[in-house]
């Protein structure tokens, strides 16, 4: 008998779709938690709403394939928790239906279901709803807002620190506001150490690879150090590039998407740093005031290219590995 | 042999109606082809330019539709004079001539017919003068094409675009205005991007797959009719001969 001496933990599982949507879908329970705590009840039944949307356009595309997908593999039920979280707590219900039915009957249904999409389907629902819906899901309420569930509400929407930085203008909010997400913004994105504390988690569990995110932020954060749109420049604008907006949410939960990114270890990294000069570029030349799912559908269709390049690279290292022994 | 008479003239007579039913049988298919199997826009991607912009209301589908219509059947109807001259440059030049002389007296009819609907097509209406159908579609005539098959192609071709157009126009316009044809329409909803040229090309990609779903679910419904007329037919056979 061979004995394998292995570190902890001892106990190997296979990791299957449903395991990694299980531990995405855990994740966005604290957003929600904490997004359910700042605006109140109305945060999680936009969730339920939404999943229920995308739960319900799965099984009617399940049916006209006759069969061809799991709708077991709660990849429709992560999709329809993001999508409310990149969004305002006082949005409508019509707007994240809107978004949920364009993410799974165009950008997920059409090109074969769950693992054969090639667009992020939260990102491209999020998109069509911005193209749509336009200065709307870029206005928050207040942190401590609690949004009724049904009916128009009379919060005071404001912009968020992203606007500012957008205009040029340097966020008037402190460290501390910003980690424990006090100030307006979209329901998910807001708070930094939630987040933080999500991505750890998801890295442990293996189920998103820490190079892609890593070398996404830090590309971000050099891109924003050497040009930064805000006046105080330096440390700070990387602080306010990387805590403003979807960056932080989108580079967790959207940028990790382990169908729509590349396979290869080394093509993740090329990939991240490319999604990071690419947001940075919509950022500073875009139309819109958030634009890191626009960039990241375009990285989606480039998938292939970087997929291309890491087999040819690994091709040639184990060649001339070959050659040397 | 007043049997063998009656048979050899039993015969050609059902030989008579196979032909008969055949000729049917391949015009309604031509029909069905060019409409919806083979349609131009959809399936062959001629003018998908033209398709994708000008789908944002009916009167701009309208105003393009009678545009094509002009230039198309016009320069077939040129080129079919012309089919014979030698070279296939001087054909082509000549092909483009006409279709551009075409398209300028198309352009002034079409906005003084449709008016501001069609100009806010722009610069498509000049682009007519060089759309896919006609260069196709004059380049292909031979000296063997019969003139009168030439023009109903043409026609059907025509027929197809202003089918997909449409329907693209019909969806597009309600859901990003809530109009048809100008006329304010009742509506819950608003999703202006749906008017953005990449949603036209979604939508024209599921009205493919719609149209491939359709004609596969007519096909088998056919499949199975003849099947079980036949096996009827065997089932009374095997009765006769006992």
């Amino acid at each position: 008998m061979k004995l394998i001496q292995q570190p902890a933990p001892h106990i190997r599982v296979a990791q299957t779709t449903r395991g990694v949507m299980g531990d995405a879908v855990a994740a966005l329970g604290f957003l929600y938690a904490m997004a359910y705590y700042y605006h109140g009840p109305r945060a999680p039944v936009l969730g339920l709403g939404s999943v229920a949307v995308c739960l319900a356009c799965d099984v009617a595309c399940n049916f006209i394939t006759r069969g061809g997908h799991n709708i077991r593999d709660l990849s429709a039920i992560v999709t329809g928790l993001l999508l409310p979280l990149m969004m305002p707590a006082t949005v409508g219900y019509g707007v994240v239906a809107t978004a949920g039915l364009f993410a799974m009957l165009v950008a997920k249904a059409p090109f074969g279901g769950t693992g054969h999409n090639v667009f992020n389907p939260a990102a491209a629902g999020f998109s069509f709803a911005v193209v749509c819906f336009g200065g709307s899901l870029f206005l928050y309420p207040p942190p401590a807002f609690k949004a009724p569930v049904w009916g128009p509400s009379d919060a005071v929407l404001a912009a968020s620190p992203a606007f500012t930085l957008r205009m040029g203008g340097t966020p008037g909010y402190d460290i501390t506001d910003m980690l424990v997400g006090n100030y307006p913004g979209p329901m998910g994105a807001t708070n930094i150490l939630v987040l933080a504390a999500c991505l750890l988690y998801l890295v442990f569990r293996g189920t998103v690879r820490w190079s892609m995110p890593f070398s996404f932020f830090a590309t971000v954060g050099v891109l924003a150090w050497l040009f930064p749109r805000s006046a105080a420049g330096g440390l700070s604008s990387v602080g306010f590039e990387l805590a403003t907006g979807l960056l932080l949410f989108g580079g967790i939960f959207l940028l990790g998407d382990p169908v729509t990114t590349p396979k290869r270890e080394m093509s993740k990294v090329a990939f991240g740093i490319t999604a990071g000069a690419v947001v940075m570029l919509f950022r500073h030349f875009g139309r819109q005031e958030e634009e890191l799912t626009f960039a990241l559908l375009l990285m989606n269709a480039a998938v292939w290219g970087f997929d291309m390049a890491g087999e040819r690279v690994a091709s040639i290292i184990r060649r001339r590995k070959r050659k040397e022994h | 042999m007043t049997s063998v008479n009656c048979l050899s003239t039993g015969v050609a007579v059902v030989k008579l109606e196979l032909a008969k039913m055949r000729r049917y049988r391949r015009g309604g298919r031509t029909l069905r082809r060019l409409l919806l199997g083979g349609n131009p826009a959809l399936v062959i991607g001629l003018n998908l330019p033209f398709l994708v912009v000008a789908s944002v209301s009916l009167r701009a589908a309208a105003a393009v539709t009678l545009e094509l219509l002009l230039v198309h059947m016009g320069t077939l109807a040129v080129m079919l004079t012309v089919r014979r001259a030698q070279g296939g440059a001087v054909r082509l030049a000549t092909q483009v001539a006409v279709s551009t002389l075409l398209t300028v007296w198309a352009r002034l009819l079409v906005i003084r017919l449709f008016g501001s609907a069609a100009g806010t097509l722009g610069m498509f209406l000049y682009l007519m003068a060089v759309n896919g159908m006609t260069l196709t579609g004059g380049a292909a005539i031979g000296a063997r094409h019969k003139p009168g098959r030439v023009l109903v192609g043409g026609l059907l071709q025509v027929g197809g675009f202003a089918l997909a157009i449409a329907l693209l126009a019909l969806a597009r316009e309600y859901a990003g205005y809530n109009t048809l044809w100008g006329v304010p329409l009742p509506a819950t909803f608003r999703l202006s991007g749906v008017t953005a040229p990449f949603f036209g090309l979604i939508l024209a990609g599921f009205l493919l797959g719609a149209g491939r779903f359709a004609g596969k679910a007519v096909a088998g419904a056919r499949m199975r009719e003849r099947a079980r007329r036949e096996a009827r037919f065997l089932v009374v056979r095997d009765e006769r001969h006992g």
